[in-house]
């Protein structure tokens, strides 16, 4: 592809539209105090004192300094007066942070008079969100053009009824019935929806919506079969994080939906390539369509059972570090913190691999039946 | 008998049965990124140079998720640099970023499995929170250069004639199908391991901005979309490179 003087022309014009935009943007949300009802404050001055060293039971060196911050409120009725409050960190920051000039701070506030009252309750990053998301959106239309917007519709859409029905969960007070039932139905909703803007109204659609419903259908009860046998020996559902609800049905629906996304990769992949394979050669056999379907499951399926298993695996690296700095060896760190992630990723891995058949034989019947009446 | 044995032994026979000898290969490979990832994490805690372990790990997990697979050489080479270029390009992104997001540590949602640990352990969470947001990226990165690299070898198998604007044309109908699905696998893989977070937010009511600024929520975040962003740029990275190797073997 040659780059005419004229394509460089279209491009520059875009560029700086998108970076006057973005900067429009992150300042407007720099400055949107106002929009938060808890009082935000800004760090004006901050001065520290001495580091206080200390060593733990486990030999493991640190300090604790305290800064004292002089905040200026940012909105609600105490907007414009200033407030000292004092910090302490530690070098590890694991628990806290060290704060810097200019930083914007959720604080919690009852009175300006009492000083003791007043706590750090978190820091503002809406900025950094919108900053990283707008870069990713941004590459996003550079590269993909329009074709963009529709995976971001669809993730919205996803993301709206995915809290729709967590919504749904703890209106109904979650039930061990009541989990499953909600989202097995929203991962169904999910599937159709996806599948429907992937490939329209077509047979294709069809196609992708039976089999990856069929493989995670049959992954998860294959999956559970497992475990109930196996009486969940040597996983630890005690260590689930974030847990308001019975665990093991909470675990299962997540286990659920985590895997949808790749087994529908997996069928998009094969039924795209069967479906343009029919129209190409229409004279293929049903044995070569399960061949070449075959063919191309096997090469995604290593990379793409790959992805959750690093998903899942590296999201648990500080929690592990700070089990091992606690004096607990590798296999208890593990079995406590990483089994849980490991038996998710195991799940979504049988799910896809049983992907792989099952839409294989789907398409490819469907393909060499068609193809005498040529309905494609 | 221990669940995750019967699970993998199950994942190794599924894996068997859709692809026959090349499963049970990326069974291993998958095995093996397990270890490289189990090592790292003890290094790391070892109080070893996160980064360049960091790096070093990526490139062996590189390495064989790219190379155990039934592929030609060549497109596995384009795979290969091109994820090469995006993890330095992420790396290069995900360091200030992190400075500035100020996510590393825990947060009060954690408070209940932080319960008896000693806090103060002289390890700096900065450097676990780069490690992670880098090492969970690599897959789909991988996933996503495998796909391209594949469909554009395809491409020059069938044509070797064809011209490069039509091989970029044919790149991006690649590309276009392929970041779609990885959304869907991204996306979903990041409400699935959160549910119970999503959850918990709306139980204990957090409002929209609470939630929106929320440590974990922002770390699982930026996770999501650093892995987005690098999926994005493979595709031109890997349609580039292979015009780039075209040139190359044309000249010759």
């Amino acid at each position: 592809m040659r780059i005419t003087t004229k394509d460089f022309h279209i491009a520059w014009i875009k560029l700086l539209l998108f970076l006057s935009l973005g900067s429009i943007l992150y300042l407007l949300i720099v400055n949107d105090a106002m929009l938060y009802k808890t009082p935000l404050s800004q760090v004006i001055a901050l001065s520290s004192k001495k580091k206080i060293y200390q060593t733990d039971n486990f030999n493991n060196k640190d300090y604790q300094q305290t800064q004292i911050l002089k905040l200026r409120i940012l909105n609600g009725k105490y907007r414009g007066k200033t407030v000292n409050i004092s910090n302490t960190f530690s070098s590890s920051n694991a628990y806290d942070l060290q704060y810097h000039r200019g930083q914007q701070l959720f604080i919690s506030l009852h009175s300006l008079e009492k000083n003791d009252d007043i706590i750090i309750t978190g820091m503002k990053r809406d900025t950094t969100i919108f900053l990283i998301t707008y870069l990713a959106i941004g590459l996003l239309f550079m590269i993909i053009k329009m074709h963009g917007f529709l995976a971001l519709i669809s993730v919205l859409l996803n993301a709206s009824f995915f809290f729709a029905a967590v919504k749904l969960d703890v209106i109904t007070h979650a039930t061990t019935s009541n989990v499953l039932f909600i989202f097995g139905a929203l991962a169904v909703l999910l599937l159709g929806i996806t599948s429907l803007l992937t490939f329209g109204r077509s047979k294709q659609t069809l196609i992708l919506f039976c089999s990856s419903l069929g493989s995670t259908s049959i992954g998860l009860l294959l999956s559970i079969i497992i475990l109930t046998t196996t009486n969940y020996n040597g996983i630890n559902f005690e260590m689930m994080g974030y847990v308001t609800q019975l665990r093991v049905p909470l675990y299962l629906a997540g286990s659920i939906l985590g895997s949808l996304g790749a087994v529908m990769d997996v069928a998009t992949d094969i039924t795209a390539s069967l479906f343009t394979l029919a129209y190409r050669t229409p004279t293929l056999r049903f044995r070569d369509f399960v061949q070449a379907g075959h063919k191309i499951g096997k090469s995604v399926m290593g990379p793409l059972i790959n992805v959750l298993f690093l998903i899942f695996l590296a999201g648990t690296l500080p929690m592990m570090v700070l089990a091992m700095r606690n004096g607990n060896s590798f296999s208890y760190s593990f079995s406590m913190i990483m089994s849980l992630g490991i038996v998710q990723s195991i799940i979504s891995g049988i799910a896809i691999s049983l992907t792989i058949p099952i839409t294989t034989f789907l398409t490819s019947w469907h393909c060499s039946r068609s193809k005498k009446r040529d309905v494609l | 008998m221990n669940s995750i044995v019967i699970l993998s032994f199950v994942l190794l026979l599924t894996m068997f049965a859709a692809g026959g000898k090349s499963g049970i290969k990326s069974f291993f490979s998958l095995v093996s990124c397990c270890c490289v990832v189990f090592v790292t994490i003890i290094l790391i805690a070892w109080n070893f140079p996160y980064l360049w372990i960091t790096i070093i790990s990526s490139l062996i997990i590189l390495i064989l998720v790219i190379y155990l697979r039934d592929a030609d050489i060549k497109s596995a080479n384009t795979a290969f640099l091109s994820s090469v270029i995006i993890l330095v390009l992420l790396v290069l992104l995900v360091i200030p970023l992190e400075y500035v997001a100020q996510v590393q540590g825990f947060s009060s949602e954690n408070s209940a499995d932080l319960e008896s640990m000693s806090l103060l352990i002289g390890f700096n969470f900065m450097n676990a929170a780069i490690a992670m947001t880098i090492l969970s990226c690599l897959g789909a990165v991988a996933e996503a250069t495998v796909s391209v690299a594949a469909g554009l070898s395809e491409v020059l198998s069938h044509d070797p004639s064809v011209s490069n604007e039509e091989l970029y044309q044919d790149g991006m109908m690649i590309g276009k199908q392929i970041i779609s699905t990885a959304f869907n696998t991204l996306f979903f893989g990041f409400f699935g391991g959160f549910l119970a977070l999503f959850i918990w937010f709306i139980r204990l009511s957090y409002t929209f901005g609470e939630f929106l600024n929320n440590k974990i929520f922002v770390v699982e975040f930026l996770l999501t979309i650093i892995s987005i962003i690098g999926v994005t740029l493979s595709i031109p990275a890997v349609i580039w490179l292979t015009m780039l190797e075209r040139k190359k073997t044309s000249k010759k």
